[in-house]
């Protein structure tokens, strides 16, 4: 099979698999099928945009727990995709499609993070809960009460409790110790469990 | 902030919150997105075919310059008939770099046709005078 046919029979097929991969809803473990990376991996426009659709819910959740607005979750999604599609190339699939994304795209959110310096490094971090709660009309509701945590909480709480990272993975993504990132967290889902009581008895 | 969400917020049996957090309701991106991404793979595509393509160009360029002067008795010959060349490498530089700033600015598809034009003309000028070249010293 020529890389034509090859790249013309994907297209007949690529509506199909957009339609089964989506209605699986299956997030960031969703399995990529060998046709579409390999297809993907010659550059088809038709085979990107089958992985775009498959992740792209995924994508765009993660990133807005992590940036906290729904434009630089787009940002930083969208350069996540571009990363991911020209290191394509050099993926053997030695780790699951889905978490290769994922990473890419965690780091790129955190990097997206750090470069706007919208953390300061402090310690003190979960006593701005109340305080940040004027901020709550300006948060996307996917976020809920994690908007009232500051961004690094909010991150470790996500990563740790919905993403399956562990401390020390999450403590070297922030240059911190293991024990930073279970104290944080502890810190984090205590004031959240607060939070939770305090709206139940009003 | 929907207050709904907030008012049936109930914790996991052990304490936790991974009920809560996993029943926050899905996000969606903008439509714009994936045509914005494939616009910008496509923009960083052509950039590095053409930083190639201009590497490889002076490369040859280079090789066939070398390649010439070290003839003696056609010395002066060559400078003259290497004159119309090195002015249009130079032109073909130029139009690669007005090239790469029209995709930096993303120009519209007019300009960028007729730099391709251009640099198309100047190539097959760049091969005639060549071959004009290889004629003079096979003669």
């Amino acid at each position: 099979m020529s890389c034509n046919d090859f790249a013309h029979s994907f297209v007949h097929s690529a509506k199909h698999k957009v339609m089964t991969t989506m209605l699986s809803e299956a997030g960031f473990a969703t399995t990529l099928d060998a046709a579409t990376l390999a297809a993907a991996q010659h550059g088809n426009s038709a085979a990107l945009e089958t992985i775009y659709r498959s992740y792209e819910r995924a994508a765009f959740g993660l990133a807005l727990r992590i940036l906290g607005r729904p434009a630089a979750a787009e940002d930083a999604v969208h350069d996540s995709f571009v990363r991911a599609f020209e290191k394509l190339g050099g993926y053997r699939g030695d780790a699951p499609f889905g978490l290769w994304l994922k990473r890419l795209l965690v780091n790129t959110a955190i990097d997206q993070l750090r470069s706007e310096q919208r953390w300061m490094g402090s310690d003190d971090e979960i006593d701005q809960l109340s305080a940040s709660q004027s901020r709550q009309s300006n948060q996307h509701e996917a976020l809920g009460l994690l908007a009232r945590l500051p961004e690094r909480a909010r991150t470790v709480v996500w990563l740790h409790e919905m993403e399956g990272y562990s401390h020390s993975e999450i403590g070297a993504l922030f240059k911190q110790s293991e024990s930073w990132s279970k104290s944080l967290l502890a810190r984090s889902l205590e004031r959240l469990r607060r939070a939770i009581q305090e709206e139940s008895t009003q | 902030m929907t207050s709904d969400s907030e008012n049936s917020i109930q914790l996991d049996p052990d304490g936790g919150m991974r009920g809560y957090l996993s029943g926050l309701p899905v996000a969606d991106s903008s439509a714009a997105l994936w045509p914005r991404i494939e616009r910008t793979r496509l923009r960083r595509r052509r950039r590095r075919l053409l930083a190639g393509s201009g590497v490889l160009g002076a490369l040859v360029l280079l090789a066939v310059l070398m390649v010439r002067v070290p003839v003696p008795a056609d010395a002066p010959a060559l400078t003259r008939e290497a004159a119309p060349v090195i002015e249009i490498a130079a032109e073909l530089r130029d139009i690669d770099r007005s090239l790469q700033a029209a995709y930096d600015r993303d120009a519209s598809p007019e300009q960028i046709d007729a730099l391709w034009q251009a640099r198309e003309f100047a190539a097959t000028q760049i091969n005639q005078e060549s071959y004009h070249h290889d004629a003079i010293i096979r003669l």
